[in-house]
């Protein structure tokens, strides 16, 4: 099996507050993990230093991507080579269009990929089958990025570019927070329908309920800053019934 | 000492008011204003730095230096690209018939020069009218040396159907002083979009002293779009004076890219019911460029909405201040007003003055004003970069965006691209 991703004893700080006390995971193609844990046990910070947040010191450990030093690489060079973060609270942008961004984003990967780049009209047509995939609205392209969107409408949006650009590491972080239960389905099914042999998913929550809808091949809990605690899906189900208390609990016993 | 040197500045402008008579004379029918005006400003002088609504616009420099007065001169334009338009084209502030296109105006509606059309009664009645020269210094020496200009005339319910282009062309091989004159009259129910750009073809320093007067009569409606285009070496004083009829509508929309000094006044009298007033300006400066936006808009009488939206990008050393203040007088209820003023500094040295001010004697007003100035906001790039948008060209994304809607606004679509060039120029 493919690895796309190998993480080796990795710590990162915030304004010197140690939040990842190494971690180690690694991602083959086609799989999809899970990763649980408490509020500021270190879920988020593992999505925002993988895609290259630049707030967040990494103070040791190694990321390989694809065989490349993830680390060395820039967060924009990192999107190119196919790493891609559906962001917790996506960013309004008011006044830069909707498709003017997709363009310019689908056509500096599709450049880096060694593809054509695509004109107004093909653009459309891939959006367009794009957005059907995950019932977003349509007249949604006709804002600003993201703005006066709703929640379920910011997250609906973060699931469409990802179907757009297409990454080999996708890496949803809490991408169910703030859903309703039609909105979760319709997000969740979106991200059913874009599971590969070739793609991998980090799928980071605070609730098992996401996984009743995108079932995971592996689970992780991550407490203190590092994974505690790995299985398949019945982990998550464990957790839901017995709490975190339950594997902080038995940690430190 | 200071006030020495103020003296002896106003009084080589004085003294070149005496030699431009006697060796070219103002025409008869302008002399009278002339002479007010030049009186007018021997007493007033130039804006001194006390004065509150100069107070980050030092002109000392500008104003110190020795300038010609432009001459005549020939050049050809080829005006705008993909623009259809009636192009008028004044060389050094000289309407020049031969290289202007004005045969398809529609009728009704004429475009002359201000010394053949002096005695006009049109040209008696309203010239010097809206534009103050008593209390303006700047006016003031534009009215002193008053010998031509440009006289646009839309009889009542007549509409242009295509803008018409101002087109100043300034050629001058040392400093010189240029001070175009504009006088724009549309009588009830006329409609009128006018556009008024500068080529410059000189490389020696340049102050243009530019006046414009624009009456809109009962139910009017006029955009007036100005384009600046500057260079380090050119330095602009734009006093614009509006006049509205009731049930009017006026459109004001003005453009500064770069330049060394310029300071763009504009003043509004909504002098009627229903007016509708709009005021749209983008400036972006960089390297040591000044842009100074200065804005008044009295509202005299009810039942009026004026509305003013200007955004600014600044970089290097530049400075850029924006002095907006909406005036509602005691008897005109049911006003709404609104004034934004947002403005983004791409360096630690860069400045912006921001000065938003409501004057209100009614007590049955709507009116708000606001104005942010901060850096590109970061979580925004990175949200952009993270979907492989390379930093350059995110940052770009983000700042033709903030400056694109103000240029959505402008009124003639087909000016839209080459306005996005401009910005695109000044981010490179």
């Amino acid at each position: 099996m493919k690895s796309i991703l190998e993480i080796r004893g990795l710590k990162a700080s915030v304004e010197d507050m140690p939040i990842l006390r190494g971690i180690d995971l690694t991602v083959n193609a086609g799989e999809v993990h899970a990763i649980m844990g408490p509020n500021g046990s270190g879920k988020s910070t593992l999505a925002s230093v993988l895609a290259g947040n630049e707030d967040y010191e990494v103070d040791g450990g190694t990321v390989e991507y694809l065989g490349k030093d993830l680390l060395e690489m820039d967060v924009d060079e990192r999107a190119r080579e196919g790493v891609f973060l559906a962001f917790q609270y996506p960013i309004e942008l008011p006044g830069v269009s909707t498709m003017n961004f997709l363009k310019q984003a689908v056509n500096s990967v599709r450049e880096h990929r060694g593809q054509k780049p695509l004109g107004a009209a093909e653009l459309l047509r891939l959006a367009k089958e794009k957005a059907a995939l995950i019932e977003l609205d349509t007249r949604l392209k006709q804002r600003s990025v993201n703005q006066g969107f709703s929640g379920g409408e910011k997250k609906r949006n973060e699931i469409f570019q990802l179907a757009m650009l297409e990454p080999t590491l996708a890496i949803l972080d809490e991408t169910d927070s703030g859903l309703d239960i039609d909105a979760l389905r319709s997000v969740a099914n979106g991200v059913n329908l874009l599971r590969t042999q070739e793609r991998g998913f980090l799928i980071i929550t605070h609730y098992q309920r996401l996984l009743n809808y995108i079932v995971p091949d592996f689970v992780h809990v991550i407490a203190g800053g590092r994974i505690v605690r790995s299985g398949d899906k019945e982990l998550a189900l464990e957790l839901e019934k017995r709490g975190y208390d339950w594997v902080q609990e038995e940690l430190a016993a | 000492m200071a006030e020495l040197i103020d003296h002896r500045v106003e009084d080589r402008f004085l003294a070149a008011y005496e030699r431009y008579q006697s060796l070219n004379g103002t025409s008869e029918p302008l002399s009278d204003l002339s002479k007010k005006a030049i009186e007018r400003f021997a007493e007033i002088g130039f804006p001194a730095r006390k004065n509150e609504s100069w107070k980050y616009t030092n002109i000392t420099p500008i104003i110190g230096r020795t300038y010609q007065m432009a001459s005549t001169a020939r050049a050809a334009t080829k005006g705008i690209a993909g623009l259809t338009t009636h192009v008028a084209v004044f060389i050094n502030g000289r309407f020049t018939p031969e290289a202007s296109q004005l045969d398809q105006l529609p009728p009704g509606v004429s475009v002359k020069s201000l010394s053949a059309t002096a005695e006009h009664e049109l040209v008696q009645t309203h010239l010097g009218n809206y534009a103050d020269y008593t209390d303006e210094s700047f006016t003031a020496l534009n009215t002193a040396f008053l010998k031509d200009g440009a006289v646009i005339s839309i009889e009542s319910g007549c509409k242009l159907d295509h803008p018409v282009h101002i087109i100043h062309i300034v050629a001058n091989d040392e400093a010189t002083i240029v001070q175009p004159r504009t006088l724009i009259h549309a009588a009830d129910h006329a409609s009128a979009q006018i556009i008024q750009s500068t080529e410059f073809r000189g490389s020696t320093s340049l102050l243009m002293n530019a006046v414009t007067e624009i009456y809109v009569g009962n139910e009017a409606h006029v955009d007036f779009l100005d384009l600046q285009v500057g260079t380090p070496h050119v330095s602009r004083i734009t006093n614009l004076s509006v006049y509205q009829k009731s049930q009017s509508k006026f459109e004001s929309d003005v453009f500064t890219f770069g330049g060394e000094l310029t300071r763009n006044n504009l003043s509004i009298l909504a002098d009627g019911e229903n007016c509708e007033s709009l005021l749209h300006g983008l400036f972006m400066a960089r390297g040591n460029s000044h842009i100074d936006n200065n804005t008044f808009v009295d509202h005299a009488k009810p039942n009026c909405y004026s509305s003013e939206y200007y955004k600014g990008i600044l970089d290097h050393q530049s400075v850029g201040v924006f002095n907006g203040k909406v005036l509602v007088r005691e008897d005109a209820q049911l006003i709404n007003a609104y004034q934004t003023n947002r403005s983004i500094l791409l360096s630690d040295t860069a400045r912006m003055y921001s000065k938003p001010a409501l004057e209100i004697y009614a007590d049955d007003v709507k009116c708000s004003h606001g104005a942010t100035t901060g850096q590109l906001d970061k979580d925004g790039l990175f949200y952009l970069r993270s979907r492989g948008i390379p930093e350059e060209e995110a940052r770009r994304l983000m700042l033709t965006s903030f400056a694109g809607d103000i240029i959505e606004k402008a009124p003639v679509a087909s000016l839209h691209e080459l306005l996005y060039d401009h910005v695109e120029c000044m981010l490179r």
